[in-house]
């Protein structure tokens, strides 16, 4: 196997509040390889968007990565100064949000938020016209008007193409998407991820694909990740882990996603909260949800092992 | 520009009531006004005071007389000086460049130590740094300025014999001509540097101790909107396009701070213009501060009145200013 | 947080109070605040029990008297003495029963009129509230101390003249929380209900809205006391105030201007009597602000 584009090892991320430390990551272990799709999905709150955010070196105070490797084509980005992680910033690893109405500056012209991120990777020169073709390639009309517009003159979907092509102006081998279509409205959401699709393919890129649309990740991802309480719960293709989950938590996952066919299938939410951050149970952080959950999974904390030929499973009770 | 014209429109009743209110004070007064002005001098014939009273418009109604007196301010007629016997308008001309150098210069002083104040204090927050800026503004805004005024004045004039501690200049040193009436530009406009040292040193200890409560507050509502600003997406962004921590904070975290901050200080003008009469009593500060206090004195109520219609007129022009500031500084507004 | 907010209308006295103690001791300043300003009261209170010296009458073997640890100081004029050879402590805290009452006074006048004001304009709305907002920000274009010297000025010198000189425009800023408070709360199911009920305006106004926006009001008014005192201090520095030979902190600093040169304790010890009121009082509101009302937390 050729090296991995991004090889995360035992990730921990913890913040330390005043209630206590929420280890809001704790032993993630991720694997990408060069242009390939991974899906990262999980609730709301189990440590994604953390994640992301670690990968980049942007957690602040008061969280604090204690512990792992980010090895980011073989080399560790934990052991870099901040300066030479500038240079990858925006350069190899770039990263979208959520939100495009929130992740654009609001007293910024459009113009100056793309070129400020091409001026750094490459230089001032024909930064202008790098812009305006970066605008074109995401689909947006008459980009050099745009490029004088601040962003609350454009539309959401406009400002989330806006984002997408800032991250990709310098064309990055590596593109982390946290939830880039969740705050979009379906039919937008749809030209959004073809768009990202055939960037992907044009650019070669490996792309982390943070969100909690399952049906976006079977559309979309080479392979998938499962999270839950800040690990990784699972790993596979993501054929083989829709169709025939292994762990408790991904078959609850999965069950719970309503079927478009059967509109009165009833949905089976897992029962259960996900476990307070900061006062983790010892043991398995999912036993208290997990219907398979015995005495040894109150002692032992289970971590990912090969359960299946390419698939990596954390649980006791997969034999 | 609608935005501003908007607001313009707005303040016009405030206008007219400030005139009104200003009228009024005349008319406050228990007991007749001309007695009462009149009151210091001694005995003075009836005749004599029915006479000030027509000069003065007192025996006619009331609305006629405030028309009047809207009419005057229109026509920049603001009244005769009982004292002086000159116009208002003359002597405010006369003392307004003293004070208007040193207001503009406690402000620039203020805000050039509490803005970046304020954002360093966000940027570490809960630092020691942060930790000792949060006690100075806390101190800051519970200091009474006189109070402050004169300790400096115990400091550095009494105790360390660094700085003057009143007037404006030296009686040692020539005034440089009068262009602008502020001698900071005036000694510069003469190439008349030892002017230009002494004016500047004269202006340091009342504009600093003019500025503190503007710089305590303005550093608190820095630091306050720095925070908020920080934790937003765009400022992630940023740096995830690996922008430098500095650009981040300056440019796309500070620009968009100080949009509330600037509001907050135009509304906090008043501390700066009301700060002006005691600052220039205790500083020998030949300012309109000091006219109004001593017309009070003296009852010479037509430059109270000019003197108080004007700095209310400031404040409203100050707060139009910070308008404009602010459809400059936030995009968004100007639609 | 909801819970936190309602604390006053729907726990028991003394749960209440302890609830209340415990948010409020969160902030340590405030705790600290606190304590000053309980010093300063009990010191106002007792103010002639505290000292054998009156504070007005002079005492001419005793001019001038640096504090007691500088030379030729003692502890029988801890202070120091002024130039008429009063004893500076008698005199400080003397002139704090003058600016604590002071500032309570205005705040207890101008808060009355603030709420009713406030909840009329919030509640009515339409022209009535138009006018009394209009009337609001003309008062806010005068600079606070230029109104009130001007006002002093043709009232008269003298403590009740001052009481109005503050007053007359202190009242508008409760009148503007209440009144925001009171657009917010408006719409909200109790007060519906109590309409529904067949209530009248006044019983609504005073009955069910006033008691949910009190945290806030107590808030403001706490805060500004610290501001009136400045004030006070302010007028009287100038002369405008209470009239000499009344121990007023601002008086005392106004005469003490002139021995700045040789004796400067004169003018310095009511300089951080002041602030340290001022301070503790802006701690207290804080405190309050932080225990009573979450929302307004910077
Ligand atoms: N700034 C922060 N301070 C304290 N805790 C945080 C902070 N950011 C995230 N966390 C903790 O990390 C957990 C995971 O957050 P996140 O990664 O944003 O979840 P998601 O999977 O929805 O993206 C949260 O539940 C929260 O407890
Ligand atoms: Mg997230």
């Amino acid at each position: 196997m050729k090296q991995p584009l991004l090889e995360v090892k035992n990730l921990r991320t913890h913040f330390l509040t005043d209630a206590g430390v929420a280890k809001a990551v704790d032993g993630v272990d991720l694997t990408i390889a060069p242009g390939e799709v991974m899906g990262l999905v999980g609730e709301s709150g189990c440590g994604k968007s953390v994640t992301a955010l670690s990968i980049m070196g942007l957690i602040q105070p008061p969280g604090q990565i204690v512990d792992g490797q980010i090895l980011f084509q073989g080399e560790d980005l934990l052991g870099l100064a901040e300066r030479e992680m500038q240079k990858l910033r925006g350069g190899q690893i770039a990263m979208i949000f959520q939100d495009p109405l929130t992740t654009l500056n609001p007293v910024i012209r459009v113009g100056e938020q793309i070129t400020e991120a091409i001026a750094i990777h490459q230089g001032k020169e024909n930064m202008w016209e790098k812009a305006v073709q970066m605008l074109e390639l995401v689909g947006i009309p008459s980009p050099k008007q745009r490029m004088m517009e601040y962003p609350h003159q454009l539309s959401g979907g406009m400002r989330q193409r806006v984002m997408i092509a800032i991250a990709l102006s310098c064309h990055p081998s590596l593109l982390i998407a946290d939830e880039p279509t969740t705050a979009l409205d379906v039919t937008i959401q749809a030209q959004i991820l073809d768009l990202i699709a055939g960037l992907q393919q044009e650019l070669d890129m490996g792309i982390l694909f943070i969100t909690h649309d399952l049906g976006v990740v079977a559309e979309f991802c080479d392979r998938i990740a499962v999270m839950y309480a800040g690990k990784v719960v699972e790993v596979g293709d993501v054929k083989q882990v829709l169709t025939h989950p292994l762990h408790p938590y991904t078959r609850g996952l999965l069950r719970s996603i309503p079927r478009l066919q059967e509109p009165r299938h009833r949905i089976e939410p897992i029962e259960g909260l996900v476990p307070e951050l900061h006062m983790l149970p010892p043991g398995c952080s999912f036993q208290d949800r997990c219907p398979l959950a015995d005495k040894r999974c109150t002692r032992w904390e289970p971590s990912l092992r090969e359960a299946a030929p390419d698939r990596l499973v954390s649980c006791l009770m997969i034999p | 520009m609608k935005f501003f014209f908007d607001r313009m429109l707005q303040t016009i009743p405030v206008v007219l009531g400030i005139t009104l209110v200003v009228f009024s004070l005349m008319h406050l007064t228990p007991g007749d006004p001309v007695e009462t002005m009149l009151g210091s001098v001694g005995h003075i014939s009836q005749e004599d005071i029915d006479l000030i009273r027509h000069e003065l418009g007192l025996d006619q109604p009331l609305w006629k007389q405030y028309l009047g007196f809207l009419g005057g301010i229109c026509r920049g007629d603001w009244g005769m000086s009982l004292r002086y016997g000159v116009p208002v308008k003359e002597l405010i001309r006369e003392r307004l460049p003293a004070t208007l150098e040193l207001t503009l210069a406690a402000m620039l002083i203020s805000l050039m130590i509490a803005i970046p104040a304020g954002v360093i204090s966000a940027v570490h927050r809960y630092s020691l740094v942060d930790q000792a800026s949060t006690l100075v503004s806390l101190i800051g805004v519970s200091l009474p300025d006189f109070w402050l005024g004169l300790v400096l004045i115990l400091i550095f004039s009494v105790g360390l014999g660094w700085l003057p501690g009143g007037l404006r200049l030296g009686f040692e040193i020539a005034w440089p001509p009068t262009t602008t009436g502020l001698l900071l530009v005036d000694s510069l406009l003469a190439w008349n540097w030892e002017a230009f040292w002494a004016a500047m040193s004269h202006l340091l200890l009342p504009a600093l101790a003019l500025g503190a409560p503007l710089a305590a507050l303005t550093m608190r509502i820095t630091r306050s909107s720095m925070l908020d600003v920080i934790q937003q997406d765009y400022i992630t962004f940023a740096r995830a396009k690996g922008l430098r921590e500095m650009v981040v904070i300056i440019k796309h975290a500070l620009h968009n701070a100080l949009i509330p901050t600037i509001t907050v200080i135009a509304l906090n003008m008043g501390t700066l213009l009301g700060g002006n009469m005691i600052i220039e009593r205790i500083f020998s500060w030949p300012g309109l501060g000091q006219l109004v206090v001593d017309s009070i004195r003296t009852y010479d109520y037509p430059v109270v009145q000019g003197a108080v219609l004007l700095y209310a007129l400031t404040y409203v022009g100050m707060n139009l200013a910070a308008d404009l500031v602010y459809t400059r500084l936030d995009p968004r507004v100007a639609l | 947080m909801e819970l936190e907010q309602a604390w006053y209308h729907i726990s028991p006295m003394g749960a209440t109070l302890r609830d209340f103690w415990r948010l409020y001791r969160k902030n340590r300043l405030a705790v600290w605040g606190l304590a000053v300003i309980v010093i300063m009261v009990i010191a106002a209170i007792f103010a002639p029990y505290l000292t054998p010296y009156h504070p007005e009458k002079p005492d001419f073997t005793a001019l001038r008297r640096p504090p007691a640890w500088m030379p030729g100081g003692s502890l029988a004029h801890p202070l120091g003495t002024d130039h008429l050879g009063r004893d500076m402590f008698t005199r400080i805290i003397h002139g704090g029963r003058i600016s604590l009452t002071v500032g309570l006074v205005v705040i207890f006048f101008a808060t009355s009129l603030g709420i009713i004001l406030g909840l009329i304009s919030g509640y009515y709305g339409g022209r009535i509230d138009a006018i009394i907002q209009r009337i609001v920000d003309t008062l806010l274009a005068f600079p606070y101390l230029i109104l009130a010297t001007a006002l002093v000025a043709v009232l008269g010198p003298g403590l009740q003249n001052m009481l109005v000189a503050l007053a007359y425009k202190e009242w508008i800023y409760p009148c503007r929380v209440v009144r925001s408070e009171v657009l917010a709360a408006k719409n909200k199911e109790y007060v519906e209900a109590a309409r529904a009920a067949g209530a009248g305006d006044l019983h609504i106004m005073f009955r069910e809205i006033l008691p949910n926006v009190f945290g806030s009001v107590i808030v403001v008014a706490t805060l500004r006391v610290a501001w009136v005192i400045l004030m006070e201090a302010s007028l009287s520095f100038l002369g405008l105030g209470v009239e000499p030979p009344a121990p007023a902190w601002g008086t005392i600093i106004s005469e003490g201007r002139r021995f700045i040169n040789t004796q400067w304790w004169i003018s310095t010890f009511p300089g951080i009597a002041i602030l340290l009121t001022v301070l503790g009082i802006n701690l207290v509101g804080e405190g309050l602000r932080d225990a009573l009302d979450p929302r307004m937390r910077e």
